[in-house]
């Protein structure tokens, strides 16, 4: 075992501290409460490498492993967690696919823009009526000479309303099930699709959720990820790796929000003392830290897995649930430590709440990774016996 | 970064895996009856699992604090009873090795680590001072070259087996935790004797019993560190003691994972809808999952004091989440695996018993809290 971070590591988090620092916790609840993309964060992060992490540097991108790209999320995050969603999609749900089941010519295309930030990316899995079942999703993409047909709706997709390069999951065999679905690379300028509805969001609201709307989109053939059929595998195994960009953006969450109740804590005074020398206010931040220094372990568990080769589909999963379930509950205290002021907009405590509870439903929901958890569980004891 | 361990923390955890199969598992439930474990004992020392820490020049393993918890966590995952009186031995054996002089280490760590004494106590808790280890009331008067021991100590593992029990003693009352010494006392020593067995909820294998000193005469040779040294060494002790703990009920929380695992692919193959229960599954996997983080908490502690790092913070995370941790594993493996669990001779039993008390021992869940606060608070 060694827990050290090596130099690059060590500089890629402190550089995306300093960032976070300077131009992310200052604006985080202004872009909070105009709920504007913020575009020009955006084009800083992209500056420092932060939306191509892993792409090669042939491809313009960083050509980092997946802990440099934990640690930098989990810092952005806790600048600002919207910036968090956005580099988490992008990066986790558009880059990864494209680099892992693209052809030369597919990374060569779609790529460079995405790694340099001056286009931006999303993933369309979700459907109105399908989410956690993916392989029930209803959107079509059917085969007509050089190009497939698509037609269907596709739900909460992050970074919608800006994104031009999409990677779509769809069905090109309606008739099977997991087996007929593929995955696309829909550039938006050559093959125009509708955003229907834009939602309006209890937290990240600095990031766009839209719906996707196709009809009789038409997207040439060569941007098929892999081959036909492929579309499920490349679904989960993206998600696989959204896991741990999810888990460490909740960990971001988590831990500005319990600094700054701890800070909080200290200059607070009630009944002659400051209320972080009261025991009930030192079991909640002892439990705080406690749990997010676990959640930052598993994350790290899983990214070095990932990176060595190894499996990782269990511990990218007991990250993500552990860490979102951990950012609920620490931001739920963080609130409760700053008694009335946490729950207005002058603190940020309130803010945190709405920020961390979607890490508890997208990219998987904490029922689908206890799922996951336990199968493997079982198969591995199973194994032993 | 790299969270498997290295090769020679490997060699040990698998001495210690073949070990507790061999030897702890097979007596059990014997142990479980009362019996303390003197062939477990035996058998471990002969190995080098008495001193796993401790220089191959006495017969240790020499082995690093990560192995320690990965050798004390396959230890208790088959038998508690026996671990927790192996870890109190390491821990005398390492303070010996730590603060000891060369006379000390001569004297004692060889019979320590080899088993020849049975066990090493730790004399810290007392009636009316538990967590707050400062406020002691054993008194400790200097008398020429010699000290005289006055008082009662409380909760001793082993002490009634003990080759040695490490003692601490107030011995300037004025100054608080500065004013206490610890003392190295061997039984048989005039005014030394062993007062009440306590009976336990678990962990009934291993002897919990009072110990009195009156007048108890010790030459200054027995002293250990310095004068007002004593607070440090039993702080020392229980940081690396924690991060055992956290093994410990590390151990015990997977067995019951492993238990609960086989029960219900069990039910699964005979009736489908109880065994793969999406209900039974969930709580399987928040065991797994909790059991998990906090096993990295324990790993991580033990590696930053291989690395001198100071550590007293991380100890107590280890030890506050691994112990909780591992009695929800138990509790819900309990009320999963139902009826078949109930029954006294279970394993599930067993461990729900003997894992309740890592909650309690060498520092309250309460206590690690407070620590944690404190570091938290001293480094804003």
């Amino acid at each position: 075992m060694d827990l050290t971070l090596q130099d690059t590591h060590q500089m890629i988090q402190e550089t995306a501290k300093a960032f976070a620092d300077k131009e992310l916790l200052p604006a985080a609840q202004k872009i909070d409460k105009e709920g504007v993309f913020p575009s020009e964060k955006v084009a800083k992060m992209a500056a420092l490498g932060l939306m191509g992490m892993a792409v090669p540097e042939q491809y313009d991108g960083a050509g980092l492993d997946t802990l440099a790209y934990a640690l930098a999320m989990e810092e952005i995050s806790r600048g600002c967690a919207s910036c968090g969603v956005i580099m988490s999609a992008h990066n986790s749900l558009v880059c990864d696919p494209i680099k892992l089941f693209g052809n030369a010519d597919q990374r060569r295309r779609f790529l460079p823009p995405l790694a340099t930030g001056r286009r931006i990316g999303c993933f369309a899995l979700s459907e109105p009526g399908s989410g956690s079942d993916a392989a029930g999703m209803r959107t079509t993409a059917i085969r007509d000479g050089d190009h497939y047909v698509v037609n269907g709706t596709k739900n909460w997709i992050t970074n919608g309303q800006e994104a031009q390069t999409c990677v779509l999951i769809a069905h090109t065999n309606p008739a099977e099930r997991h087996r007929g679905i593929s995955a696309l690379v829909v550039d938006r300028l050559e093959s125009p699709y509708g955003i229907g509805k834009v939602e309006d969001k209890f937290g990240i609201k600095g990031s766009s959720t839209t719906s996707l709307v196709f009809e009789d989109t038409r997207v040439p053939v060569a941007n098929l990820l892999g081959q036909e059929g492929d579309g499920f595998k490349v679904a989960m195994v993206t998600l696989d790796g959204g896991r741990i960009g999810i888990a460490a953006q909740a960990l971001g969450i988590a831990r500005v929000a319990f600094e700054e109740a701890l800070r909080y804590s200290r200059e607070r005074s009630a009944f002659g003392k400051v209320i972080g020398d009261f025991g009930a206010i030192q079991e909640m931040l002892a439990d705080m830290a406690t749990d997010i220094e676990a959640a930052r372990l598993l994350i790290w568990r899983a990214a070095t897995a990932k990176d060595a080769g190894q499996k990782y589909g269990k511990f990218s999963a007991m990250a993500k649930l552990h860490a979102s379930e951990t950012a609920a509950r620490v931001c739920h205290k963080a609130l409760q430590i700053h008694g009335g002021y946490g729950y207005v907009k002058d603190y940020n405590a309130e803010r945190h709440v709405r920020d961390a509870r979607i890490t508890e439903i997208y990219e998987g929901t904490s029922e689908i990774q206890r799922l996951v958890i336990a199968r493997e569980t079982l198969s591995e004891y199973a194994a032993m016996a | 970064m790299q969270f498997e361990p290295n090769d020679a923390d490997l060699r040990i955890t698998e001495l210690a895996r073949s070990a507790a199969r061999d030897h702890l598992a097979p007596r059990a439930m014997q142990t479980d009856a009362g019996v303390f474990p003197a062939e477990n004992i035996g058998a471990l020392g002969s190995i080098g699992l008495l001193g796993i820490k401790i220089d191959r020049h006495y017969g240790g393993l020499g082995g690093s604090n990560l192995a320690y918890v990965l050798a004390i966590r396959e230890l208790a995952a088959q038998c508690a009873s026996t671990t927790v009186a192996v870890a109190v031995t390491n821990m005398v054996a390492d303070m010996i090795a730590r603060f000891g002089t060369d006379d000390q280490k001569v004297r004692h760590l060889r019979n320590l680590v080899s088993g020849a004494y049975q066990a090493g106590s730790f004399a810290l808790s007392e009636p009316g001072a538990g967590s707050d280890a400062a406020s002691l009331q054993t008194r400790a008067e200097r008398r020429g070259d010699d000290w005289v021991l006055n008082g009662t100590k409380l909760w001793i593992t082993s002490g009634d087996v003990a080759g040695v029990t490490l003692v601490m003693a107030k011995t300037d009352p004025g100054k608080g935790g500065r004013g206490i010494t610890a003392f190295l006392v061997e039984p048989g020593t005039a005014g030394f004797s062993v007062g009440r067995h306590e009976e336990k909820l678990g962990l009934l294998g291993s002897s919990t019993v009072s110990l009195a000193f009156e007048d108890v005469v010790v030459p200054d040779a027995a002293r250990i560190g310095a004068v007002g040294q004593g607070f440090e060494i039993a702080m020392t002790a229980l940081d690396g003691g924690r991060c055992g703990i956290g093994a410990q009920a590390s151990g015990m929380g997977y067995t019951a994972l492993r238990e609960t695992s086989r029960i219900l692919s069990a039910r699964a193959g005979q009736d489908k809808a109880l065994g793969t229960d999406q209900n039974a599954q969930f709580r399987l996997a928040d065991m797994a999952v909790r059991l998990d983080a906090a096993w990295l908490l324990v790993q991580r502690a033990a590696w930053l004091r291989d690395q001198g790092s100071k550590m007293t913070k991380e100890a107590a995370m280890a030890k506050v989440a691994a112990s909780e941790a591992a009695n929800f594993a138990c509790q819900t493996a309990m009320q999963l695996a139902g009826p078949d669990a109930f029954d006294a001779g279970s394993t599930i039993a067993r461990v729900w018993r003997d894992v309740r008390v890592s909650r309690i021992y060498e520092g309250t869940s309460e206590i690690q809290r407070l620590v944690i606060a404190r570091s938290l608070a001293a480094a804003l």
